[in-house]
């Protein structure tokens, strides 16, 4: 293959990397959205029991994080608005994964009894270690993007 | 381009992993004498990729959660049987029971067992207390069978002879003042009262109220 | 369009879809500030009170047994008939009585206080944060 070829062909997977990535990540955060979008209440009580906000932003953040979440994987699954949706998906990332060190840090208590159980580790752990390979797949998305 | 489109397809399905409650939200009551709360949530697997559930968690020590097997396939279904303790419980009580799934940790379920635990008959107050030296004026309970129920209150008795109960009936059976006096308070004193039912008929209970001189 | 200028447009949407689910989802969150209940009190709240006030602890006995506030007393609703005589040898009327289980979210401490009320007790009240609260305030 001649140099020109090699390139084009790596290019090519590159691209393909990128678009599978981007869907798989736009479908990941649809599908989160619709479900919180279901029943804001319940989601309001869960940021509840993360003890970080004071009630009215609470309320406020379990419907403006799912609205956000919609609009990012909107504008990723069709390709559109790309940077700034990646930009947000950065942001949310963080801020998902802050929350989550902190109830493992403080072992948050979320339910009653239970022999004093903190949030079991497979309820916290996993989802702070996808965010972080979530966090990684947003920068190989922003760094790799098409030069306007 | 045809390959990465394949790749796509295969790496976005496990994002539509999905379980389908028949009910999320049971509402149940429960008989006079009964130990404990059943409630069963059934569901079913209709997305394209198995689930394993991973988490049940119940909001309360008295609730346990039970489940046959962890892995579901598509269409495949499944159930969880809650139990509720009533212990001393009555009134209205909301449980709930966190479900999560290994393939969408952020997106649990939530299901909610609300029972309606009745008591037939209501003291108010349980106990009496008296100071040591205070005077031995007589105190009293008020028991009453609440509507609906079909109990006869039959008998108030002491099970210390210096503590004097005397009853009387505002509606026989049904509602019964009860004056307690002690005989003096110059020493501490305890006793039990049992206020005898005939309800219900294969088990009939006795309920307690507390008297203390201290 | 830059990076955030799109971002920016982003946010807009966002915020114009959250004010109609805020105004329109029938699950909507409550945002005026969840209503306090008078019975709730404060760690803080209690250190002012005259005398000693008596802690009954909601949770189960096993988990009593490996730590509870210094001379608290456990009352909960499976071993209530035994406990209960138990916790009237320890209650004085007129002294206040605060019922605490695990943390924020439990409701076991609520309805224990509801119960002594109902059966007497009249300050009864139960402790904002539970267990947790107390052992952050009472860490050696």
């Amino acid at each position: 293959m001649s140099t020109v070829t090699q390139s084009m062909a790596s290019r090519r997977i590159l691209r393909g990397c990128r678009f599978v990535l981007r869907i798989l990540i736009a479908a990941l955060f649809l599908f989160a959205a619709i479900t919180k979008l279901f029943d804001p209440s319940s989601f309001a009580q869960q940021i509840a029991n993360y003890q970080l906000t004071p009630w009215p932003s609470t309320a406020a953040l379990a419907v403006f994080l799912p609205a956000l979440e919609l609009c990012v994987g909107i504008c990723l699954l069709f390709g559109r608005w790309e940077s700034g949706a990646l930009v947000w998906l950065a942001i949310l990332l963080v801020i998902f994964s802050g929350a989550l060190l902190s109830a493992i840090v403080r072992g948050l208590s979320i339910d009653c009894g239970c022999f004093g159980r903190s949030v079991e580790n497979t309820g916290t752990l996993w989802p702070l270690i996808r965010n972080l390979v979530l966090l990684a797949v947003t920068g190989f998305l922003w760094f790799s993007r098409r030069p306007r | 381009m045809r390959l990465s489109l394949l790749l796509s397809l295969f790496l976005a399905i496990p994002a539509f992993a999905q379980l389908k409650w028949d009910t999320t939200e049971q509402t149940l009551k429960a008989n006079p004498g009964d130990r404990e709360i059943v409630a069963t949530y059934r569901f079913t697997n209709t997305g394209t990729t198995a689930i394993t559930i991973d988490n049940v968690h119940t909001s309360c020590g008295c609730t346990t959660a039970a489940l046959t097997r962890n892995d579901y396939a598509p269409g495949e279904s499944g159930q969880i049987v809650a139990r509720m303790d009533i212990g001393n419980r009555t009134g209205h009580q909301e449980k709930s029971i966190v479900v999560t799934t290994k393939q969408n940790p952020k997106s649990p379920t939530v299901l909610r067992l609300l029972a309606d635990i009745p008591q037939p008959v209501v003291m108010k107050p349980t106990f009496v207390m008296w100071a040591l030296g205070e005077s031995p004026n007589p105190k009293t309970i008020n028991i009453k069978v609440t509507d609906g129920f079909a109990v006869k209150l039959l008998k108030v008795d002491s099970d210390n002879p210096d503590i004097k109960v005397e009853v009387s009936e505002i509606h026989p059976g049904v509602e019964l003042e009860v004056k307690v006096t002690p005989k003096d308070t110059s020493r501490p004193e305890m006793a039990t009262l049992l206020v005898r039912t005939d309800y219900p008929s294969d088990n009939p209970q006795t309920y307690y109220a507390y008297v203390k001189v201290k | 369009m830059t990076a955030l200028r799109q971002a920016g447009l982003i946010l807009l949407i966002a915020l114009g879809l959250a004010g109609v689910t805020a105004a329109v989802h029938p699950k909507r969150p409550s945002f005026l500030a969840p209503p306090r209940d008078p019975n709730e009190v404060t760690l803080a709240q209690t250190k002012q009170w005259p005398g000693t006030v008596l802690w009954v602890d909601a949770r189960s006995e096993s988990e009593f047994a490996s730590e509870h506030v210094t001379d608290a007393i456990c009352l909960n609703f499976e071993n209530w008939t035994e406990q209960f005589p138990k916790f009237l040898d320890r209650y004085n009327p007129g002294q206040r009585v605060v019922v605490y289980c695990s943390a924020t979210s439990c409701q076991l401490s609520r309805e224990i206080a509801d119960k002594l009320r109902a059966s007497g007790v009249e300050d009864a009240y139960f402790l904002e944060g539970g267990w947790e609260a107390w052992k952050q305030q009472n860490r050696p």
